[in-house]
């Protein structure tokens, strides 16, 4: 190879290199978290202000007080107030609107979204907490298929919202005992659990539809049920209060 | 000639120090969740809201110049308040561009009305929203949603990958019928190194969770299997950090992790000085 032939490819070669820009590694950087304070209030009037402050007038109505809550109340794992009030209107709920007789209930605690307040709770407060467009569903299946979901429900680890259903899990996730409504499983019987869409085709991990001969989709929202069952509830002087009470029991080791 | 020589010296010092010392500062904010007021309770109480966000995203500006501020979002700007449930969605994403968001990525809680939906709202957004592994073809979205953008800031290029965690766990079945989900890990080294023949610096803006939230890997777990990516903006985990995580990708690289927190009740920043 001539110097020449040899200057020219170390040339072609520093030039092609330079063409491939190797992204940047070992930069400099400094990063932090500026916490959002009311340092930052002025200016009061910004294009964001002016947005915001027009959406705000249309939300008004939202500050409607539609029940009252006995204490403050949030969704927990394994089994909190919070929880075990939302699937027992799930349950009410289901049954009303389709006229079923209703054996239990599962939600999501996922779909449970604040901790309700003490005291006036309104529509805002409602909206908040079950703010998804999930629908409630009657899951109609038979007691074998019932065990079956149990046994794989046990299995996930995963404890949700449960109504007229009394559950131990080991700690392994094994299936210790289940009770419907205070008995034992009938695997001949057919029975009506209510829930979500949300838990038919694999939300959080449950496919309902797996188990039931028949859903029945009531169309009906969430937020929409629970807000019927409290205008019925503050109507009638009601104040929505639950408690823990061993529905959902993990056992010690 | 040396007062020529002289001259030169001068003006190449004075350039050397009225230049910027900064090549990008980053602003990054994740899981916003309509949460357009200042919060009124919970362990947040007193922080936050969008007024405010929007004076500190100013303040930067102003620091440092618009050339080089580069506004992201990681998802999940939808759902969380009676906002979104009465606006339909519509609100956040004219906050976003009032803020001034130039990328984001998609957040589960961006499909809770459905595609459909999701189309109609992305159709008025003003920044560009990535994700690379799943493909919304034959879907509204295909038309608002790119699997990467590059941006250009200063002299920098800067390429910005998207990616969501798993749709099929997080949203109503009938929305995720009909778009097609790749592996993660080997799109997003796809794209990168793609984009690593032209591009400054290679941002994962990530919806996966930064230890906690998809079955198919968190940012930690798939950062090892990376190549060419700089830093991971991410989300979905809600997880606050005091500071940035610095792990080794597959080429033994350093690799950033980052996350925001929730609800804009902070807002991260990252300056660069030199790229």
């Amino acid at each position: 190879m001539t110097r020449k032939t040899i200057m020219a490819v170390s040339v072609l070669a520093v030039l092609l290199s330079a063409g491939f820009t190797v992204s940047a590694q070992d930069f400099d950087y400094d990063w932090c978290i500026i916490p959002v304070t009311s340092e930052y209030d002025e200016p009061a009037e910004t294009p964001v202000s002016a947005i915001v402050s027009k959406a705000r007038k249309g939300m008004e109505y939202l500050n409607e007080v539609v029940a009252v809550s006995a204490k403050e109340m949030t969704a927990v794992r394994p089994e909190s107030d919070l929880s075990n009030l939302t699937a027992d209107i799930i349950a009410e709920m289901a049954g009303r609107i389709t006229g079923s007789t209703v054996d239990c209930a599962l939600y999501n605690m996922g779909g449970i979204r604040i901790t309700l307040p003490e005291g006036d709770i309104t529509l805002s407060d409602i909206v908040s907490c079950y703010p998804f467009k999930n629908t409630l569903v009657i899951a109609r299946m038979s007691g074998e298929s019932l065990l079956r979901f149990f046994a794989d429900f046990a299995a996930m680890k995963q404890p949700e919202a449960v109504s007229g259903i009394n559950i131990t899990v080991s700690q392994d996730g094994k299936l210790q005992s289940v009770l419907v409504q205070g008995k034992e499983i009938d695997p001949d019987e057919s029975y009506n659990m209510a829930s979500i869409s949300f838990l038919v085709s694999g939300g959080d991990g449950f496919f309902l539809e797996n188990y039931a001969d028949e859903i029945i989709d009531t169309g009906v929202q969430v937020k929409d049920a629970v807000l019927d069952y409290c205008r019925q509830a503050y109507k009638d002087g009601r104040i929505l209060d639950a408690d823990v009470e061993g529905r959902y029991v993990i056992e010690d080791k | 000639m040396k007062r020529f020589a002289f001259c030169s010296l001068l003006l190449v010092l004075a350039a050397v120090f009225t230049a910027s010392a900064q090549d990008l500062v980053i602003l990054h904010t994740n899981d916003t969740h309509s949460q357009i007021d200042v919060q009124k309770s919970g362990q947040y109480e007193g922080l936050g809201g969008v007024e405010r966000r929007y004076n500190i995203f100013q303040n930067v500006i102003g620091k440092y110049g618009k050339e080089i501020v580069l506004i992201l979002d990681a998802g999940d700007y939808s759902q969380g308040s009676p906002y979104f449930t009465e606006y339909n969605g519509d609100l956040e994403i004219k906050l976003m561009n009032a803020l001034g968001y130039e990328v984001a990525a998609l957040g589960n809680h961006e499909f809770d009305n459905g595609i459909q939906e999701l189309a109609r709202r992305l159709a008025d957004a003003d920044f560009q929203t990535v994700c690379c592994n799943y493909s919304f073809r034959g879907t509204p979205l295909a038309k608002y949603v790119k699997p990467y953008t590059v941006l250009v800031k200063g002299d920098k290029k800067i390429g910005i990958i998207g990616a969501t965690t798993d749709l099929e766990r997080v949203s109503d079945k009938g929305i995720v019928d009909g778009i097609r989900q790749f592996d993660a890990v080997k799109s997003i080294n796809k794209y990168a190194r793609k984009l690593a023949r032209k591009c400054d610096l290679i941002i994962l803006l990530s919806h996966r969770g930064y230890d906690t939230g998809t079955a198919s890997g968190t940012d930690m777990e798939i950062a090892g299997r990376l190549k060419n990516v700089d830093i991971i903006i991410g989300g979905h985990s809600h997880t606050f950090l005091d500071s940035a995580k610095e792990m080794e990708d597959a080429d033994g690289q350093r690799i950033v992790l980052v996350q925001d927190g929730w609800g804009g009740v902070n807002v991260g920043m990252m300056v660069i000085d030199k790229l």
